[in-house]
């Protein structure tokens, strides 16, 4: 398809989707916006009040532990807009494509004006997904930049921390949505109980892939290496587990009668009470260092199912019949 | 294809809606290339059924349609490159102007005569800025007729445009229609329920009910061979009775069908409505028909 063309169908997708193309524009400027105050407000109460938010120093004003509470605060509650965009983006701009045509009648029209309903179809999908890419691809950007500015310590390219709600995987989530509820409202042929629908399936779906990432990522997470300290908040743990002084590893739920004083450092022998010994808790983690690595994963299975949709609204829109 | 072969066919075309309701109960139809064929039929006789098969929006559950020599529900690229129609409620979309209108075309239809349709519309005073849903029903219709006008499809199809427009806006799609069709050489076919707009505009006439064709003919054939008797006939032997139906004065009447070349004057030479009614009185069970008069 010509530029020309793209910029075309476009205009006509903006026109025919103005509000739901605003009102989510607006929402997605209004969460950059916030971000981005919400990153430099961090970073101006990290620069007037240096080394006071690092854990072991000295007691900070209250003042600047109040503001800088808040805005951790907000930091969080925007990641939780953040996990929840992909799928209000998606449901909303992708429903209504197919099903209003069917709904108000104009498919016939565009149908029989078209010689190919694959190419109506690409023409009508390809400007809207590609402005929930571009939304979301922001959003997801914002999203890391604040996250990096609520754990200025850690690497957020190399962290698991707020997984799922920031970079890359927003937009491919957004993609996913989108492209299950342009499946289920061309299946149905109605906006509203499609929004009702794809709400439903997508949260299932959603479920369903944590669900399974988690398990996949269980089956793979590994003990910490003996002698390190574990960053609790870069690795994804998944579980907890006390090592023996003679190197094994213990459930922490099989230590009951063991006798085990557990902690991650080693503590003073006095503190140490008699009959009892020293066990180092462990972290069962996937190392932070593989965040990029799982995102691919999520990705991957996520475009993946995007494509089957894709498929699946091709086929309904090819077979459909029209009355 | 040779020039002779029709352009649309339904062969022993039956199609059964999910509702277990036939719609059309085995047909067998040709067009021939050229003019304009009116669809005349009660509601639910199959006329938008017949349509929608040929453009490929429907699937037949029996027999075959073809457009072209073409299965439109195979070949339905093939088919909807030849083919340009016209929905019974021209449902044009809301929020787009009637130029955004003609840019979809021009993005859907590769050869879309953008130019040409903005003129016809310009020329109806349609203005290109206009929201399509500020406009009539007239205007609204008149859209969607140079969005099929300006496809230079060979064949259009116009599901009931005019049902819901008054008489002026009748006649102005109607005059639209005919210019375009006669400049271009196309087919078309226009579903109707009002006769009087089919006899100025159409060329032949097939009279659909309780779906099948009772008649398919041309209309000064149509016209020719038909009589109507209000009174007890004096039955000329070439001539054969058709129907009875309720005559505007409340009382039976007969209409016949001559076998022969010249019109036979049983009764009078019948109008194209009275052979219209009496061909859809032909298709009711007997028991629902007048009684003809001793």
């Amino acid at each position: 398809m010509s530029v020309s063309r793209i910029l075309g169908w476009a205009r006509l997708a903006y026109r025919l989707q103005r509000w739901e193309l605003l009102i989510l524009g607006a929402r997605t400027l209004f969460f950059i916006a916030l971000g981005w105050l919400t990153i430099l407000r961090l970073d101006e109460a990290r620069a007037a009040f240096p080394g006071c938010f690092d854990p072991g120093t000295a007691v900070c004003p209250a003042r600047a532990l109040d503001t800088y509470n808040t805005w951790q605060m907000l930091a969080d509650r925007l990641g939780e807009a953040a996990w929840l965009l992909p799928a209000l983006i998606g449901l909303v701009l992708g429903v209504p494509i197919v099903a209003r045509e069917i709904e108000h009648g104009t498919g016939q029209i565009a149908w029989s004006l078209s010689t190919s309903r694959a190419r109506w179809l690409l023409g009508r999908v390809l400007p809207v997904a590609l402005a929930v890419v571009v939304a979301l691809l922001l959003v997801g950007f914002v999203a890391d930049r604040v996250t990096q500015a609520a754990f200025p310590r850690d690497d957020v390219a190399a962290s698991f921390m707020w997984y799922g709600r920031r970079g890359l995987l927003l937009a491919v989530r957004g993609v996913a949505w989108f492209a299950i509820g342009l499946a289920v409202g061309a299946r149905l042929g109605r906006s509203l109980p499609g929004l009702l629908v794809g709400g439903a399936l997508v949260a299932a779906l959603l479920i369903g892939t944590s669900e399974g990432i988690s398990a996949w990522q269980t089956s793979v997470a590994s003990p910490a290496l003996a002698g390190t300290t574990p960053n609790y908040g870069t690795a994804l743990v998944v579980d907890t587990a006390a090592r023996l002084p003679d190197g094994r590893l213990v459930s922490l739920r099989d230590t009951g009668d063991l006798q085990l004083m557990i902690s991650e450092e080693p503590p003073q022998a006095s503190e140490i009470p008699p009959g009892y010994t020293w066990a180092q808790e462990v972290p069962i983690q996937i190392p932070g260092s593989d965040y990029p690595v799982w995102v691919a994963r999520e990705s991957g299975i996520l475009a993946a199912l995007a494509l089957m949709a894709f498929a699946l609204t091709a086929f309904v829109v090819g077979r459909r019949r029209l009355s | 294809m040779s020039p002779d072969s029709p352009v649309l066919e339904a062969r022993g075309l039956a199609k059964r809606y999910r509702r277990g309701v036939w719609a059309l109960g085995g047909i067998d139809l040709a067009l021939k290339a050229g003019g304009i064929t009116a669809l005349v039929g009660p509601n639910a006789s199959g006329k938008s059924t017949l349509m929608r098969t040929w453009v490929g929006f429907e699937r037949p559950t029996r027999g075959e349609a073809r457009v072209g020599g073409l299965d439109p529900w195979r070949q339905r690229s093939d088919v909807l490159g030849r083919i340009a129609y016209v929905p019974q409620s021209p449902s044009l979309y809301a929020g787009l102007t009637v130029s955004d209108h003609l840019d979809m075309a021009a993005l859907l239809r590769p050869g879309f005569d953008r130019e040409g349709a903005r003129h016809r519309l310009t020329e109806l005073a349609i203005p290109a800025s206009a929201d399509a849903h500020q406009l009539s029903g007239g205007q609204q219709a008149q859209v969607a007729l140079a969005l099929v006008l300006g496809t230079r499809a060979d064949i259009l199809l116009l599901d009931e445009p005019l049902a819901s427009l008054d008489p002026l806006a009748r006649r102005e799609f109607l005059h639209v229609l005919t210019d375009g069709v006669r400049a271009s050489g196309a087919t078309a076919v226009l579903s109707s329920h009002i006769v009087t707009d089919v006899e100025q505009a159409c060329d032949a006439l097939i009279v659909l009910g309780v779906g099948r064709v009772l008649l398919h003919d041309a209309i000064p054939s149509a016209l020719a061979s038909h009589s109507v008797a209000d009174g007890p006939p004096d039955l000329h032997p070439a001539d054969r009775p058709v129907a009875t139906f309720l005559g505007p004065d409340g009382k039976p009447w007969q209409l016949f069908r001559t076998e022969t070349a010249t019109p036979v004057p049983t009764g009078r030479p019948a109008s194209l409505e009275e052979i219209v009614m009496g061909y859809l009185a032909s298709a009711r069970p007997p028991a629902a028909q007048p009684q003809a008069a001793a």
